[in-house]
C-alpha cells in the first residue's frame, strides 16, 4: 500500500468529499548515479559551504527572498503558514469544462495523482465521477501542495479520478516565438484523402504496455554487465584493507568462497566416477 | 632460484600453491635485526622501502635470508604495480604502504636451509615470522591448485605460483620444482553469458 501524500476533501458547492492522495507516476526515466571520486571510489558528500564561515551544518541555513539584487529577506516557516490559503485541505471545484475541447487549459499537465476517497464519501465520489464520465467533463480546480497553490484537472480514470496538476497560464509560453505561418493552407481533396487513408491504415488502440523506455533497458545491461564483470576485489574495497595482513585474510576469504563453489558443484556431480588425471601431463610451456 | 613458465594450474598433493603476488622478487638479509633487499640484478631497494628497514625486529631469529616479494599497497590494501614502479623508479618516492610477503627462508641463524625440501624450509619460515602490517608469510594451498587459482582470480591477480614440497632450493638457476602457472578462467559457466558477451565489447 503506497502512502499517501496528501489528505482532504473535494469541495464543490455545499458537497464535500473526503479524499487521499497518491502519486499516480514515478520518475524512472533516468536510473540515478552517485557521484564518487575516482581514486577512491568513496561517495563524495556535498558540504554546505559558507563563504565567510566555511562549512556549516545544513540546520544553521534558512530560506531568503531576493527582492532586490544581493538584498534578501528571511521567509520562515511561520511565514509560510501565515499565507492566507482558502484551498489548504481543500481540491475546490472552479468550473467545469468540456474534456475534449482543445485549449481548455489542460494540456500541461505537472504531475498526476490518484485520487482515494474514505468510506464516508465513497457514494459522492462515484456520483461525481459518473457525471464527469456522462458529460464528457473535466473539472478545474485549485488544491495546495507542498507550500503552493497549484492548478489541477480533475478526470474519470478506470476505478477512480485523476488529479492532474497543471501549470498556471502565466507559466506556459505563447506559441507567438515560435516561426509559425499566418496563412492557411488549402489542400487538394486527392492530398487530404491520401493522408486520411496513412492515418486509417496506422490507426490502433494505445496500450501504454506496448511501450517501454529503450534506452533506460540498455542503460541498465549495461551496468549489470558491469556488475557481473566486478572483480570480487572491489567487493573488499568496503572493507579498507591497508594492511598486507589483511591481504592475506582477502586471499583467505577468497579461497573460502571458491572452496565452497567448488563444494557446490562436487554435490552435483556427486556419484559420478572421479576423473583420474594422468600423471605423466605437461606442465611446463615447451620453450 | 627462479621459476619455469607453465600452462594452466593443476592439483597434486605433492605440491604447495601461492598467488604470484604482482611485485618485485626480492631477498632479504636481516642481520642484527636490521633488513636489508635485493632484487633482480642484485640491485638493493632498500632505500626505496625505509619503512622495511625495520621488519627484522618481525622475525624471531637473526642472521635471516627470506625469499619473497616486495609490494607497494593502494589506499586500499591493494598491491598497485604503478606504486611500486614509482618506489623503484624514483628515490624518495613515499606513496603507497609497502610490504613484503615472505614465501621460503634460505638461511636461518646463518645456516644454510638449501638442502632442505621446500616444505620444511616453509615450516621455518612461519615458526620465525609472526605477521605483522608490514611483513606477512605468503598464504597458500597444499595440493589444491585450481581452487586456489580460481580465489586469487577472484582477487584480481593473474598468477600463481607451484612449487614442488620436497624440492631442494638451487640458488641462481631456473628450477623444475618452481612454476608460475597463469590463472585460468573458471571453468564454471557464466551464468548470463549475454552479459559476459556484452561486457566485453567496449562501450
Amino acid at each position: 500500500m503506497p502512502r499517501a501524500m496528501w489528505r482532504g476533501a473535494i469541495q464543490f458547492g455545499l458537497v464535500t468529499v473526503p479524499v487521499k492522495l497518491y502519486l499516480a507516476t514515478e520518475a524512472r526515466g533516468g536510473l540515478s548515479f552517485n557521484l564518487l571520486h575516482r581514486e577512491c571510489l568513496e561517495r563524495i558528500q556535498m558540504k554546505v559551504h559558507c563563504p565567510i564561515h566555511g562549512e556549516i551544518p545544513r540546520s544553521e541555513t534558512v530560506r531568503g527572498f531576493e527582492y532586490s539584487k544581493g538584498q534578501y529577506v528571511v521567509i520562515d516557516e511561520a511565514d509560510f503558514e501565515a499565507v492566507p490559503l482558502k484551498t489548504v485541505r481543500a481540491i475546490e471545484i472552479e468550473l467545469f469544462v468540456d474534456a475534449t475541447r482543445e485549449g481548455h487549459g489542460a494540456n500541461f499537465v505537472k504531475q498526476a495523482y490518484y485520487l482515494e476517497p474514505e468510506p464516508i464519501g465513497r457514494k459522492a465520489f462515484y456520483l461525481l465521477k459518473s457525471v464527469l464520465a456522462d458529460e464528457g467533463l473535466s473539472a478545474i480546480c485549485k488544491i495546495v501542495l507542498k507550500d503552493r497553490e497549484a492548478l489541477a484537472a480533475l478526470n474519470p480514470y478506470s476505478n477512480t479520478m485523476l488529479l492532474s496538476t497543471l501549470y498556471w497560464p502565466d507559466e506556459v509560453r505563447s506559441t507567438a516565438e515560435l516561426d509559425l505561418p499566418e496563412e492557411e493552407f488549402t489542400f487538394k481533396p486527392a492530398e487530404r484523402a491520401m493522408a486520411q487513408q496513412l492515418v486509417q491504415a496506422m490507426k490502433g488502440d494505445f496500450a501504454a504496455d506496448a511501450y517501454k523506455d529503450d534506452y533506460r533497458q540498455a542503460l541498465l545491461a549495461v551496468i549489470e554487465a558491469k556488475i557481473a564483470g566486478q572483480p570480487a576485489e572491489r567487493a573488499q574495497v568496503a572493507e579498507k584493507p591497508t594492511k598486507i595482513a589483511d591481504l592475506m585474510s582477502v586471499l583467505e576469504a577468497s579461497v573460502a568462497a571458491a572452496r565452497e563453489g567448488r563444494a557446490k558443484t562436487a554435490d552435483r556431480t556427486a556419484g559420478e566416477p572421479a576423473t583420474a588425471k594422468p600423471k605423466q601431463q605437461r606442465r611446463r610451456k615447451v620453450a | 632460484m627462479l621459476s619455469f613458465d607453465g600452462d594452466a594450474p593443476f592439483d597434486d598433493p605433492e605440491w604447495f600453491f601461492e598467488p604470484w603476488w604482482p611485485g618485485a622478487s626480492a631477498l632479504a638479509w636481516v642481520e642484527d635485526f636490521h633488513a636489508r633487499f635485493q632484487i633482480e640484478h642484485l640491485a638493493d631497494p632498500s632505500a626505496a622501502f625505509p619503512e622495511l628497514a625495520a621488519i627484522g625486529a618481525d622475525f624471531g631469529d637473526d642472521q635471516l635470508i627470506v625469499e619473497g616479494t616486495l609490494l607497494v599497497l593502494d589506499s586500499e590494501g591493494r598491491p598497485d604495480a604503478e606504486l611500486l614502479r614509482r618506489r623503484l623508479a624514483e628515490p624518495g618516492t613515499t606513496d603507497g604502504t609497502p610490504a613484503f610477503v615472505a614465501s621460503d627462508l634460505l638461511y636461518d641463524l646463518g645456516q644454510s636451509l638449501l638442502a632442505l625440501p621446500f616444505e620444511e624450509r616453509r615450516a621455518r619460515l612461519a615458526g620465525v615470522l609472526s605477521d605483522t602490517e608490514r611483513c606477512v608469510v605468503s598464504r597458500g594451498l597444499r595440493g589444491e591448485g585450481t581452487t586456489l587459482a580460481e580465489a586469487v582470480a577472484s582477487m584480481g591477480l593473474a598468477e600463481i605460483s607451484a612449487r614442488r614440497l620436497a624440492a631442494r632450493y638451487r640458488p641462481g638457476v631456473r628450477d623444475e620444482s618452481w612454476l608460475r602457472l597463469p590463472v585460468v578462467e573458471s571453468p564454471v559457466t557464466p551464468t548470463r553469458p549475454l552479459l559476459t558477451l556484452l561486457q566485453r565489447l567496449p562501450i
